[in-house]
């Protein structure tokens, strides 16, 4: 590990930026469900990076960046509520659980409204697991470090975030969902005594 | 076979799904759902579920925001937002909203919100007593519309824990330091030389430093911004 320490070479902000901004911005985009924050978000990681970046230790780039990004949309999340029970008149267009406009919908417009409007309904705890999870491809471990919660609370976030999602999309598209219920059970129904 | 009484723990369904049960609970949980109609039933829910997600199209990188990202290292202050992170980012602290009538500190508000001209290394890093904040968390607090230009919510802005802020405003000093020793030790001939009165920086929150903080930063930022400047930023009376 020292000499893989000593043998890495910094790469520069141009790479980083490069490599990285793509994923970030992804993860951005699933949690926070508009341009605008996704943005905002990514901007702020890629700040605390350059800020955090003399500390950084080789080797957890993409977990580094995980756990800032999805850190600062809880934080962001937070914030909201709290100013949401400050009730200050002027946010309350600003408040957590948005609809999205049409115009929205329509500048996000080339990917998956529906999906997006599924995980905007659920509470932003189960979303960071289901997104980093589905989306992220992290593992149930990687989610625990990332969310600062235990493995079972991992699954069984996991587990009912997918299951308000089906729900969630059920509305919107009823076929998917019929397509499930449809679904053959798997087979070997002979298989035991 | 009987259908057993026991059905498959919630968490286990998800977890079978991600394939990530034990080798002997993913046999049990099989000999399970062989007998056990409602558990296949969840389990396709899940799979479905998890299948809609993954399949959905990535959000493209809007335009502007990699030449954004790009510029972070001349843009960006180097002062903490309300939260404070750990090194790896998990979060350490979460500063509690107040809302107060007038800010707690005055406010430096030289510098513009536009990128600073290319070459110079201004608005890098600014202590956080100064009253900065960094870019992002500005707009994440009080942005509203890309549009529309609103005044940021002063209420958030202006309550900020003391206590983070001293001990950022601490630790950036020390970065500070470090920077003015690596700029002794780098600045050649021909540069920006800090040594006009007034510009010397200190752990007072009078005078900021900029440049790269760490020789990591530094190399980051390339040879063309690899000279470090200095900037002053006044205080507001």
């Amino acid at each position: 590990m020292d000499a893989a320490a000593a043998a890495w070479v910094p790469p520069t902000w141009d790479e980083v930026v490069r490599e990285h901004s793509t994923r970030v911005y992804r993860l951005a985009y699933r949690l926070s469900g508009n341009q605008q924050d996704a943005e905002d978000l990514t901007q702020e990681t890629f700040v605390r990076v350059f800020r955090s970046l003399a500390d950084y230790t080789p080797g957890t780039f993409e977990g580094w960046l995980h756990r800032i990004t999805t850190n600062l949309f809880l934080d962001l999340v937070r914030r909201r509520q709290r100013i949401r029970f400050d009730a200050l008149p002027e946010d309350t267009e600003r408040l957590p659980g948005r609809e999205r406009s049409p115009e929205q919908v329509f500048s996000d417009g080339a990917f998956d409204a529906d999906v997006q409007a599924a995980l905007d309904a659920l509470p932003p705890d189960f979303r960071a697991a289901v997104v980093l999870c589905d989306i992220e491809g992290l593992s149930y471990e990687e989610i625990a470090a990332t969310l600062g919660i235990k493995l079972g609370t991992v699954r069984s976030r996991i587990h009912r975030g997918r299951l308000l999602l089906r729900e969630a999309l059920g509305h919107r598209a009823p076929r998917s969902r019929e397509a499930g219920l449809q679904q053959p059970a798997p087979a070997s129904e002979g298989g035991a005594s | 076979m009987t259908i057993p009484d026991v059905h498959l723990a919630e968490d286990a369904v998800a977890a079978y799904v991600d394939g990530v049960l034990s080798p002997t609970a993913a046999d049990r949980a099989e000999r399970h759902l062989r007998a056990c109609k409602d558990c296949r039933v969840a389990i396709e829910a899940q799979r479905e579920a998890k299948a809609v997600i993954c399949a959905a199209a990535d959000p493209q990188l809007p335009t502007g925001l990699l030449a954004k990202l790009l510029e972070v290292p001349m843009t960006a202050d180097l002062g903490g937002g309300d939260m404070v992170l750990a090194l790896d980012g998990d979060q350490l602290a979460w500063a509690p909203t107040r809302r107060v009538a007038a800010p707690v500190e005055p406010r430096v508000v030289e510098r513009s919100r536009t990128a600073p001209p290319s070459g110079t290394m201004a608005a890098v890093a600014a202590l956080p007593a100064a009253g900065r904040r960094p870019v992002g968390t500005d707009r994440l607090a009080g942005r509203a519309g890309k549009d529309r230009v609103r005044p940021t919510a002063p209420e958030v802005s202006a309550s900020r824990p003391r206590r983070s802020r001293r001990g950022l405003a601490l630790s950036l000093a020390g970065l500070a330091f470090g920077v003015i020793a690596s700029a002794a030790a780098t600045t050649g001939p021909g540069t920006a030389a800090p040594a006009r009165p007034g510009l010397v920086p200190g752990p007072s929150p009078a005078g900021a430093v900029v440049g790269p903080s760490s020789p990591m930063q530094a190399s980051m930022l390339g040879p063309a911004r690899s000279t470090p400047t200095l900037v002053t930023t006044r205080r507001a009376r």
